[in-house]
């Protein structure tokens, strides 16, 4: 190999392996569709995987490409596949790619305002428009983080430094059973007890019930407890559901509790007109956490954590050692290091950035559309084939479903949903996922990838449909299965 | 610009994508070859800054080639290039072009590497390349980890699995013990995990800035006849401040009596474990609990990439895990052939993750563990050449000798002026900085000012070296006539 001792390629080498990489990645955007969904797994070369000893000589970039392919492309199932509806869907964009690109290729530090004051203005600017979006104050700011798991725990973590200084004895924060386990993991990090979170049952609409809210609130207060702070979801993951935030930030200031908002599937579809109704009161919270990575297009890892007072973050998270003292004087806010859980930092504002500036907001306010619309028609498609219960209607781009059983045969909807996901899996040709509401199965089709046709909606009902007919015929040919 | 379909607004044609692709490259191709030329600083100019911010929201798209033209005036020619091979500064992070090109596959292919039955290659290539660190840094068998974006997570979650392991995460009482040199993200991870200041003593560093064994023992013996509950040792492998070490096998074995937990910061220096010989400087990293290592420092990978390690990779999952049920099917699917240890989401802070073990993988498999030891060994004596460079000058007072690849000195002016000194050293950086031939940077020890050379870059030459301590002798001179002159003006 060429490659000497300082970990170099010659020019033309480097210009070689990227073009290589680029023609990759283009050929499997234009691939993408004609792929399954999901790959079969091998798990018997795991073993000869994991063997493999440290390499001791290097090996031709060609042959670590390929083995890239092999091993790990064509190992993944494909969350930006346009049949993939499962979980939540990642459909990212070219240009977002582009830009990790140059982030890594340039290597860009994005921690302290003098090591690269463009960069920083750029986060600050592409946070604003954040802002801007969300109709927060002027005063707001906030930091691009990993994903919502980090935007919630630092949200969560500025809560406690601002409500409650630090001392958690007797604190109490509120959410629904709806709500993602990134809240709940993230308070236990905190330092928070399970028992300080308290998960209000949803309504029957899967949202945080107000009755029961103020309820739980008055009897916290009459026990000596501290409520502090309510977690609403925008777009829960299970069924789409968007708490009444509007409520709830009347709550709030009447009981004078901070207002976080878990948004990381939901909160982007403020760029809707739709979205905007659902979302109303979003401009009220305290905190606000989402993901770019979801329902804005952008690669993995980007995600957003926004403050109503931008200096919360610098008191929450502002430590200098001395190494870096000279760095102080530009002011906490302009370095990003202090404003949250991480000293080094990638430039992953640069992919929301770019992809803003080159598509535009209108073509990604329609492609955000595009997402309501397909769940509609998924929605529309099971009601007509008759073998679907509609359990929560499209709603952001997310709708759920149980089988009907054809003979009525109840106890069947049960096994039948249950084993679909895996029939799917096997299947390969779309994706979706099961959870439980209220103790039974149900499969989920999130539709939030704009590049899903019509065509694949309508194929993808008709293959569960098939397959959901199919295993009931197989559970009820089955002796004495109860 | 032309788009595809009208349902399919944001994407490029293959046509379009090929075209800023290769673009892209040829920028990065155009840079690293030509970089040593650059200078290591920018200039920095308020109007274009405040000009930046006040960019409206684009409701209309704009051209690719627009887009980049200013991602480069704006960005590239305002930031500083940490992997210059004169930049000495912090840590460096020289990077390579393999790992970024990692960095562009797993973000194009947006692989999710955090449930298994969704990616089962990445996943092993994730435990692979943890399992090839633990080899390096001789952790037993059953250690595992995972990758996470840097330091500040992997020291916050090593200490959020030594808090669940050791206390079952009641907090009261608890103390945490570490020395003054130990990295500030230690002490921000603590109060994240939502310890009080208190519960963090910092014990005063020895001769040789090492946490001292002994007053630690005694700081113990005196927490526990207070009631306090001492549960662990935060240990520095390579400080930023110095390069270094903790006596880590004499911690190790006091751990041990006391039953302790041993987590050891080696965000930056545990990479001297792929060396031959350096790596003796870290004996006793094996006994670790915990253990922090960026990869993105001193392994060459593009920010981000760092990894977590713990002694018994059960401890993670113990620490992190939470039940969902939407996710209950993938793990139903993730039974039986394998642990779940390959769902790294159960196994630290984030769900959603990136594929960065590609990046460490990758190169490790392109350029071979012989390239990488030969460029971290030549960090150590890229240090050693400037000390002695340094020495040679003679007015320069070494601080600390070159270890682990840091070496720290002061202006020694001609009358041993000791404030002089410190306003010399410490305006050197800014002198070094408007130059922008090469930069450094200073820090305080015990109250004086001194500043730091970083040797890690191995594209530093030791010309480089000479260059930059012929600079730093001229800007340091200059200054101090400078400072005399206006003195005797006054």
């Amino acid at each position: 190999m060429s490659q000497g001792k300082a970990l170099e390629f010659s020019g033309d080498e480097m210009r070689a392996m990227g073009y290589r990489v680029i023609d990759m990645l283009v050929d499997y955007y234009e691939s993408r569709a004609e792929r399954p969904v999901a790959e079969k797994l091998d798990f018997d070369a795991l073993d000869a995987i994991l063997a493999e000893p440290l390499p001791r000589a290097g090996r031709p970039w060609t042959e670590v490409l390929q083995q890239f392919e092999r091993l790990v492309v064509d190992t993944s199932n494909r969350v930006d596949h346009p049949r993939f509806f499962a979980y939540i869907p990642l459909a990212n964009n070219f240009v977002g790619v582009l830009a990790d690109a140059l982030a890594a290729g340039f290597n860009i530090f994005n921690a302290v305002w003098l090591q690269g004051p463009g960069a920083a203005q750029i986060e600050r600017l592409t946070v604003d428009w954040l802002r801007q979006l969300f109709g927060l104050p002027a005063q707001a700011g906030g930091a691009f983080v990993s994903g919502g798991s980090v935007a919630n725990l630092t949200a969560l973590a500025v809560a406690r430094e601002i409500r409650l200084a630090g001392d958690i004895e007797g604190a109490a924060a509120y959410c629904s059973d709806q709500v993602h386990f990134a809240v709940s993991r993230g308070l236990r990090l905190l330092g928070f007890r399970r028992e300080q979170l308290r998960k209000i049952p949803s309504d029957d609409d899967f949202r945080l019930s107000l009755p029961r809210l103020r309820a739980a609130i008055e009897q916290d207060r009459a026990a000596g407890r501290k409520p502090y702070c309510v977690i609403a979801s925008a777009g829960t993951t299970n069924t789409g559901a968007v708490d009444p935030l509007d409520d709830l930030a009347d709550l709030c200031e009447r009981e004078g509790l901070w207002l976080h908002v878990d948004g990381a599937y939901g909160a982007p579809a403020i760029l809707t007109e739709r979205g905007a109704r659902s979302l109303a009161g979003l401009s009220r919270v305290h905190s606000l956490a989402l993901d770019a990575h979801k329902w804005l297009f952008q690669p993995i890892e980007c995600g957003v954590v926004l403050v109503r007072d931008r200096r919360w973050l610098s008191q929450t998270f502002g430590e200098t050692p001395e190494y870096l003292k000279d760095m102080r004087s530009d002011g906490e806010e302009r370095n990003f290091m202090l404003q949250g859980i991480q000293l080094t930092r990638q430039f992953r504002a640069l992919k929301l950035w770019m992809s803003f500036k080159v598509f535009g907001l209108d073509a990604i306010s329609d492609a955000i559309a595009a997402g309501f619309a397909n769940a509609e028609l998924a929605e529309k498609l099971l009601r007509a084939a008759g073998c679907w219960e509609i359990v929560t209607p499209a709603q952001m781009a997310v709708v759920t479903f149980r089988y009907k059983p054809t003979k009525g045969d109840e106890a069947l909807a049960e096994p039948v949903t249950h084993d679909l996901v895996g029939r799917l899996l096997d299947d390969g040709f779309a994706f979706a996922s099961g959870t439980r509401l209220r103790g039974r199965s149900v499969l989920r089709m999130c539709c939030n990838n704009p590049r899903t046709t019509a065509a694949d909606l309508e194929n993808t009902v008709a293959l569960m449909t098939q397959l959901a007919i199919e295993l009931e015929a197989a559970h009820r040919d089955l002796p004495a299965s109860g | 610009m032309s788009h595809a379909s009208p349902r399919d607004q944001i994407k490029l044609s293959p046509e379009q994508m090929r075209e800023m692709g290769y673009r892209i490259i040829d920028m990065l191709v155009d840079y690293t070859g030509a970089q040593a030329q650059f200078p290591v600083t920018r200039a920095l100019d308020q109007v274009t800054f405040d000009e930046i911010l006040n960019e409206p929201l684009p409701e209309a798209g704009s051209d690719w080639q627009d887009v980049l033209e200013q991602f480069e005036r704006q960005v590239l020619t305002t930031v500083d290039h940490l992997d210059h091979p004169r930049f000495f500064a912090y840590i460096p992070s020289s990077s390579n072009f393999v790992g970024a090109m990692a960095d562009a596959l797993a973000s194009g292919y947006n692989i999710f590497n955090s449930l298994y039955p969704l990616g089962t290659g990445a996943a092993v290539v994730e435990k692979l390349a943890i399992n090839w660190l633990r080899q390096l840094c001789g952790l037993p068998g059953e250690a595992g980890g995972l990758f996470v974006s840097g330091g500040s997570v992997a020291n916050l979650s090593g200490l959020a699995v030594a808090r669940r392991i050791q206390i079952q995460d009641d907090m009261r009482g608890a103390v945490i013990y570490c020395s003054d040199q130990t990295h500030f993200v230690i002490s921000r991870g603590l109060r994240i995990l939502g310890f009080a200041p208190e519960q963090l003593r910092e014990i005063p560093s020895d001769e040789d800035f090492r946490l001292p064994v002994a007053d630690l023992e005694r700081a113990i013996a005196e927490d526990r006849a207070a009631g306090k509950r001492p549960f662990c040792v935060a240990a520095t492998a390579g400080t930023t401040n110095t390069g270094a070490v903790d006596p880590l096998n004499d911690l190790a074995d006091l751990c041990e009596r006391e039953d302790l937990w041993l987590h050891v910061d080696g965000a930056y220096g545990a990479s001297a474990c792929l060396t031959e010989h350096r790596k003796m400087e870290l004996v006793g990293i094996e006994r670790v609990h915990s253990l922090t290592w960026d990869a993105h420092k001193w392994l060459f990978q593009p920010v981000e990439c760092s990894a977590l390690l713990v002694r018994d990779r059960h401890w993670l999952s113990a620490a992190f895990k939470e039940t969902a049920h939407f996710l209950t099917d993938a793990e139903e699917h993730s039974k039986e052939e394998v642990g779940e240890e390959l769902n790294f989401m159960y196994q630290g802070i984030q769900l959603t993750r990136y594929f960065r073990a590609l990046k460490f993988w990758m190169s490790l498999k392109v350029f071979g563990l012989g390239a990488m030891r030969r460029a971290i060994e030549q960090g150590f004596r890229m240090a050693e050449l400037a000390e002695s460079l340094l020495r040679d000058a003679g007015y320069w007072e070494i601080v600390t000798p070159a270890q682990m690849a840091i070496v720290t000195f002061r202006y020694k002016p001609r009358d041993h002026d000791e404030a002089l000194a410190d306003r010399v050293t410490e305006a050197l950086m800014g002198a070094m900085a408007a130059n922008g031939f090469a930069f450094a940077s200073h820090t305080k020890l015990r109250g004086k000012t001194v500043m730091r050379l970083v040797t890690i870059n191995p594209r530093t030459t030791p010309s480089d070296i000479r260059q930059t301590v012929l600079l730093m002798g001229r800007l340091a001179v200059d200054l101090e006539k400078q400072f005399t002159s206006a003195a005797g003006d006054a």
